[in-house]
């Protein structure tokens, strides 16, 4: 009798259990309303943050831009414009995406929009060959080559540019400028002309840039080559030998593999190295080997008119006047 | 008391509806000197001049690697520092335009 009563009580409460589970009296999840998001949505690296529509910041595209915002940028032909190029620059942990809306080009009369991953001036290019991933061809990508199969571009760096070229009058397009976090920055174009910056190379076998189209006078606080287990690395005998090092260039250019070596740091050290350099561009460039967790920390400001020339009454050499 | 809040819109000055810097009439006209845009790793040719177009013509072939960049712009460091200060300008404008509208929300 016993048995029997546990037998029917068990299975009562089984029968209670379930009625619960189906009349939604059992505890449940409340969708807060706050958050649009799925209940995952956490797991998503790529943080959703695009500006609702009504927000975005819009104006018209000119034929030669310079764009540091997000938001749509349309261009309108006039009257045919046969060179046309806009830059894109974004903070330096960021890079930049870049789509294709409302086209309105004929590419058969030889039109073209054609974004560039960096950016290209005289015929250089930034960031060099070297420092970057793509080969020369990719980094070019052609509305008219890929258009329907490639509304999105989206940069490696904080720098992107587009060139266009529209015959017909009437003819149209919008860009929509977006910028996306970049946790490991590699290659920078700094916005200002004054600033501070540290740059992190955690264990991989790259080189990166930093390029200060100003001249300017630079120190760096600090240089270090942290091994894995942080302990601190033994001084290597000559930058040439050491596959880690910082290199100061300059130059009139922004290909950083035309430009002249001021100066090699590759001994870790903290202390400020400071030095005035007169060049258009002033660039540091760490290279790394991937042993090591490498890190350069480094301030600048914009050289005024004096100092520049006092700078080219001290010296002789006619390569960009540096102390 | 409506009398005198038309006197105020009628005396102060319209704003822009978006955030375009105008661009100074010297550095228009020298953009138009200075600015040309060179196809195809050729000489440069100015904006005006006649359509090179060499770009069509296959002057980087897809799979070849040329270092020569197909398209490029020739402009000075001078220009390029100018355009970029207009768009910081423009940058902190539309930030405070943003946050302007954040805080008028708030109010609300």
């Amino acid at each position: 009798m016993r048995v029997m009563e546990r037998t029917f009580r068990e299975q009562l409460f089984f029968l209670v259990l379930c009625l619960s589970v189906l009349k939604g009296d059992t505890r449940y999840i409340e969708n807060n309303e706050i958050s649009k998001d799925e209940l995952f949505s956490f797991f998503n690296s790529e943080l959703k943050r695009e500006t609702p529509e009504e927000f975005l910041y819009r104006r018209p595209l000119r034929c030669l831009d310079m764009v540091a915002v997000e938001g749509q940028f349309t261009f309108n032909a006039e009257r045919p414009q046969l060179s046309c190029a806009a830059f894109f620059m974004a903070e330096p942990n960021e890079v930049i995406s870049v789509d294709y809306d409302n086209v309105d080009i004929d590419c058969r009369a030889g039109d073209f929009i054609t974004v560039f991953d960096g950016w290209v001036m005289k015929g250089e290019k930034f960031p060099s060959s070297q420092d970057h991933p793509l080969p020369l061809y990719e980094r070019y990508v052609d509305y008219c080559d890929s258009g329907s199969m490639r509304k999105s571009v989206r940069s490696s760096q904080n720098v992107a540019m587009v060139f266009f070229r529209i015959h017909n009058a009437g003819s149209s397009f919008t860009l929509t400028v977006r910028k996306h976090i970049n946790p490991f920055p590699c290659n920078v174009i700094s916005q200002s002309p004054e600033g501070s910056y540290t740059m992190v190379i955690p264990q991989q076998h790259r080189n990166c840039s930093f390029s200060i189209i100003y001249p300017v006078a630079i120190d760096v606080s600090e240089f270090s080559l942290g091994h894995y287990n942080n302990f601190p690395k033994r001084a290597m005998p000559g930058c040439a030998e050491s596959g880690d090092f910082v290199q100061l260039l300059g130059g009139s250019g922004i290909d950083t593999s035309k430009l002249l070596p001021i100066t090699d740091l590759c001994i870790s050290f903290t202390g400020p190295t400071h030095m005035k350099i007169g060049c258009d561009n002033t660039v540091v460039r760490m290279v790394s080997s991937g042993k090591y967790i490498s890190r350069v920390s480094f301030s600048y400001r914009v050289l005024d008119s004096q100092e520049l020339q006092t700078l080219k009454l001290n010296n002789v050499e006619d390569f960009c006047f540096n102390n | 008391m409506k009398l005198l809040l038309w006197l105020v819109v009628l005396l102060v000055p319209p704003r822009p509806t978006d955030c375009l810097p105008l661009l100074p009439r010297p550095l228009l006209l020298h953009l138009g000197e200075e600015l040309s845009l060179r196809v195809g790793g050729g000489s440069p040719a100015s904006s005006k001049g006649g359509d090179r177009a060499l770009l069509q013509e296959g002057g980087v072939e897809k799979g070849k690697r040329s270092e020569e960049p197909p398209l490029s712009l020739d402009l000075t460091f001078h220009l390029l520092r100018e355009v970029l200060q207009m768009a910081r300008n423009e940058r902190l404008n539309q930030q405070a335009s943003s946050n302007r509208a954040i805080m008028d929300s708030f109010g609300k």
